[in-house]
């Protein structure tokens, strides 16, 4: 992970809305998780996505656009 | 010896010490470790050989349950491990069957908790809670009640041992990350046999490995309880305590030698219950077991082909164990199922060798897809067609004349 990189962690039994390679703008919503409302916090592109077993979470990093 | 040449001397040795104690640290404690294993060797696994299913036995009396649940094991993974290995898997040999429904009480897709949560208590919850109702009212376990009634009781996984399957039937949180609370729960509630990984949510603070927010020692603290802990596959054979705490990683399990084959750690958990349940007063009050093949979830949330399909064959190799020993013991229900199904996994050209040309996978999450349920021995013909999830602990407990059920705590 570089430092430039915002993390997003969501609960990974939902679908997310977005891919690797993806671009995502402030605001967009980047899982299906209904009752946990997760919004991209920051306009960028989508550079990897982790499942993190332990926690049972997909970890989205997300590059900002400059 | 010329001052150089000394020098070089010490340096070689140096070397060759921090060789030997970098291969001396167990292969178990990297939580890398599991991303070493050869996904592709499945040398491990014997084919059962025969399509038949396995015979329904008798209608003796049911003194032990053991239920197996594959974590986002649907239809497909069953399916596609079966043509990986050219042949049916024990478990798909079960002579009862049916299906399972299984949302939650918040949603049409469960996750891991509310799941187990279902199968344990009867009771449907919302996602992510821990042997509670939505409002937080804890219910006991299936488990707990067993152990109520004079059985013996064990829970064996792959996960760490404070996971959401193996806490929704010895613990009680509204939030499946309370680990450090499941893992004191799961002790309290004197659980005879605990098998699996999570070794850090015992170790005190203080501890370099530890994941608790504070300095309890449960490793000690078990000890003082009367258990034994074991960490490797040696020591679990050796030990014949009526208690033993088995935690053979600091996270997950590896899944690969040295630690214990999830099969081993089934077979061991049956023998340690059968002794422990042989020692008490009434002579032999029997044993409720839940075994977890707990990284089939992982693999299909990593929509990854290979790791199903071998973490499939790890928990069928744990089944068929379980078999074994019903089929000769004549006494024990056995139930094969899963929480949910992971990857909406589909199969195509199934002709086909390769895997990886003809899966498809429909989502990273899980899906609200019903899961297939296979049961033996007595009492199994109670699990065939169609049922919510929550049925299968009430029906437990009807055959276990358990009463009242589903039973909030006090």
């Amino acid at each position: 992970m570089s430092a430039r990189e915002t993390i997003v962690r969501v609960d990974a039994t939902y679908d997310l809305k977005v891919g690797v390679g993806d671009a995502v703008h402030r605001g967009d919503r980047v899982s299906d998780a209904p009752a946990q409302q997760v919004f991209a916090p920051v306009s960028g592109v989508v550079k990897s996505i982790q499942f993190d077993p332990q926690n049972h979470e997909f970890v989205i990093a997300i590059l900002p656009t400059a | 010896m010329n001052r150089t040449f000394r020098a070089v001397l010490i340096a070689i040795t140096a070397v060759v010490v921090a060789i030997v104690l970098v291969n001396l640290v167990p292969a178990a404690e990297s939580p890398s470790t599991s991303t070493r294993a050869n996904v592709d060797d499945l040398s491990f696994y014997q084919t059962s050989g025969t399509a038949a299913p396995y015979p329904l036995t008798s209608d003796k009396e049911i003194k032990n349950v053991i239920l197996c649940i594959g974590d986002g094991m649907g239809a497909s993974q069953i399916a596609l491990a079966s043509t990986k290995v050219g042949g049916k898997l024990h478990l798909g040999r079960m002579p009862v069957t049916g299906l399972v429904q299984t949302r939650s009480a918040n949603s049409r897709v469960t996750d891991s908790a509310a799941a187990a949560t279902a199968l344990a208590t009867g009771v449907k919850t919302k996602n992510g809670m821990i042997g509670v109702a939505p409002n937080g009212q804890a219910y006991r376990s299936i488990l707990e009640l067993a152990k109520a009634a004079g059985m013996a009781t064990g829970l064996v996984a792959t996960s760490t041992i404070t996971h959401a399957t193996p806490a929704s039937f010895g613990a009680h949180v509204k939030s499946r990350s309370s680990e450090n609370a499941i893992a004191e729960q799961l002790l309290a509630n004197r659980v005879n046999v605990l098998l699996g990984g999570g070794r850090k949510f015992f170790l005190p603070r203080s501890s370099r490995n530890s994941a608790r927010k504070d300095n309890r020692d449960l490793i000690a603290e078990a000890g003082q309880a009367g258990y034994t802990y074991v960490a490797s596959e040696q020591e679990l054979r050796s030990t014949s305590s009526p208690r033993v705490l088995g935690l053979f990683h600091l996270e997950a399990l590896a899944t690969v030698p040295p630690e214990p084959s999830l099969g081993t750690l089934a077979s061991e958990a049956i023998r340690l219950l059968r002794q422990a349940s042989q020692a008490t007063s009434t002579g032999n009050s029997g044993f409720f077991l839940m075994v977890e093949g707990s990284q089939i979830d992982s693999a299909c949330h990593n929509n990854d082909a290979r790791r199903a399909i071998r973490q499939t064959l790890l928990f069928d190799q744990a089944v068929q164990a379980v078999i074994d020993f019903a089929l000769q013991d004549g006494h024990t229900l056995v139930i094969v199922t899963a929480d949910h199904e992971t990857g909406g996994l589909s199969l195509s050209d199934a002709g086909e060798r390769n895997p990886e040309t003809r899966v498809r996978w429909s989502t990273r999450g899980h899906t609200g897809s019903p899961v297939p349920i296979g049961a033996l021995g007595p009492g199994a013909a109670t699990f065939a067609g169609d049922q919510d999830n929550t049925d299968i602990a009430r029906k437990i407990a009807q055959l276990l004349n358990i009463r009242p059920f589903p039973q909030p705590s006090e």
